[in-house]
């Protein structure tokens, strides 16, 4: 990482990679947007995103939707690197603690989805390795089910109940103490 | 394998999460919750009962390590109701090659990986639990559900000193240190007696016993665990049902019980090894 020099850097930071959804719409973005992925960090390291990257798993709608949060968190790391040389240290909080702020309110409107469309992008996030995609849409999905019965996680997910009732009445003995 | 379409709801609407992604989102649960899942379906009771898993999701109690006073080690496991009983040998056998002892034979050590216990120094933390325990008990307040509580004996004085009961409080807001009555118990209730003797002894300052012990609050729900010296029980009192559940009589006289939540992190001195 050390071994990267300055110009490199800045090469790397115009460079752009196509990705191409699953229903083959193809979307331009930065290396620094594309490489929060670390599945796609992976794929550039290997040298093999010329041509673009297929991402069959991947809807241009559910895409788009990622590449919006890629880029705002990757602005916003970018601005935090950027701003440490040129304030100070109580100006450089300051606007540290602006970012945040600001990332917050993007994170808070980017998760007013429908249900499908949360697990779409955390199916997306998992495949394509966005660990803070991932974690913020894997808390809003347990924050909506914590205090949750069973049924009512059935009823939420359209999950089919294939325990028998003997075996459900088992579990529900052995974790009593859960459903008081 | 998939859900089986119901006609009258959209069975579009939710895609199907894999197995991974699931375990990221029960990972954010209490323990509470992921142990009521099990019922959703197969899939889930199989996810959350999977040992591989263990690791990743919230741990609860599952019981008490005890010993008789006679016996210095422990050597029972009490099991809440419910719990299978761990995978582990609650004598600590291999404590017998303590004290200074640096050899502890390699299998004891994967056994209590699996405990609370599991850290670098655990033959430290073993020779170290009768002291700590001694701590624990001059302690009147507990966790549970990430409250602090306090428990506090009802005295009576009517030809001797007594209490006839407890009362539990729950530090409701750490900001405004506002504690909450939560409930008034009596040990006619808890131990079918309505007295606890309370002894003075005059030789040693501040030396009072009583006739029981609040063992632990459980950490994910309403429960209290009493010990109670006289007639040698152990017991659960549900705050929430407000029902006592008795757990084990002892055999001899109380010694002392230590609660068991597992945890399941890698022994950075097995680490080391390799």
């Amino acid at each position: 990482m050390a071994s990267a020099g300055s110009g490199d850097e800045k090469a790397a930071a115009a460079a752009m990679i196509t990705l191409i959804s699953s229903d083959n719409e193809k979307f331009e973005v930065t290396e620094a947007t594309a490489t929060l992925s670390q599945t796609i960090r992976h794929m550039i390291e290997d040298g093999c995103t010329d041509g673009g990257v297929p991402l069959p798993n991947v809807t241009s709608k559910i895409l788009a939707r990622v590449i919006e949060y890629c880029k705002k968190h990757a602005t916003a790391a970018a601005g935090e690197e950027g701003s440490s040389s040129s304030f100070s240290d109580a100006a450089f909080l300051e606007v540290d603690r602006a970012f945040l702020e600001e990332l917050e309110e993007f994170d808070d409107a980017f998760l007013e989805v429908d249900r499908a469309t949360l697990f779409d992008l955390i199916l997306a996030a998992n495949y394509l390795d966005i660990k803070g995609l991932l974690n913020l849409t894997c808390q809003k999905v347990a924050d909506s089910v914590k205090g949750k019965t069973p049924e009512q996680i059935r009823e939420m997910y359209n999950i089919v109940n294939d325990l028998t009732p003997e075996e459900e009445a088992e579990i529900r003995r052995e974790t009593q103490w859960a459903f008081e | 394998m998939d859900c089986c379409p119901n006609p009258k709801r959209s069975t579009t609407a939710v895609p199907r999460l894999p197995e991974d992604a699931v375990l990221e989102i029960l990972a954010r649960l209490p323990a509470r919750s992921v142990h009521r899942f099990k019922c959703v379906s197969q899939r889930w009771c199989d996810l959350i009962a999977d040992p591989v898993h263990r690791k990743r999701l919230p741990q609860t109690l599952e019981g008490f390590f005890c010993s008789d006073a006679e016996h210095y080690f422990y050597g029972e496991f009490i099991c809440l109701p419910g719990i299978t009983a761990p995978l582990l040998d609650p004598s600590f056998s291999f404590l017998t090659k303590l004290p200074g002892s640096t050899k502890t034979s390699g299998s004891c050590i994967p056994a209590m990986g699996s405990s609370s216990l599991g850290t670098t120094q655990v033959g430290a933390k073993m020779a170290n639990l009768a002291t700590l325990h001694a701590a624990f008990y001059g302690l009147p307040r507990l966790h549970g559900k990430g409250h602090l509580y306090c428990m506090i004996g009802h005295q009576e004085v009517q030809a001797g000193f007594y209490q006839s009961g407890i009362s539990i409080w729950v530090l409701q807001d750490y900001d405004t240190e506002e504690w909450v009555l939560k409930q008034n118990v009596s040990f006619l209730k808890l131990f079918g007696q309505s007295k606890c003797r309370i002894h003075v002894d005059y030789n040693v300052v501040c030396r009072i016993h009583v006739d029981y012990n609040v063992v632990a609050i459980h950490p994910d729900c309403n429960w209290v665990f009493l010990v109670h010296h006289r007639n040698r029980k152990l017991i659960a009192y549900d705050m929430d049902s407000k029902k006592v559940h008795a757990l084990r009589t002892f055999r001899h006289s109380y010694g002392f019980c230590t609660p068991y939540v597992p945890y399941y992190s890698e022994l950075s001195v097995l680490a080391n090894k390799h």
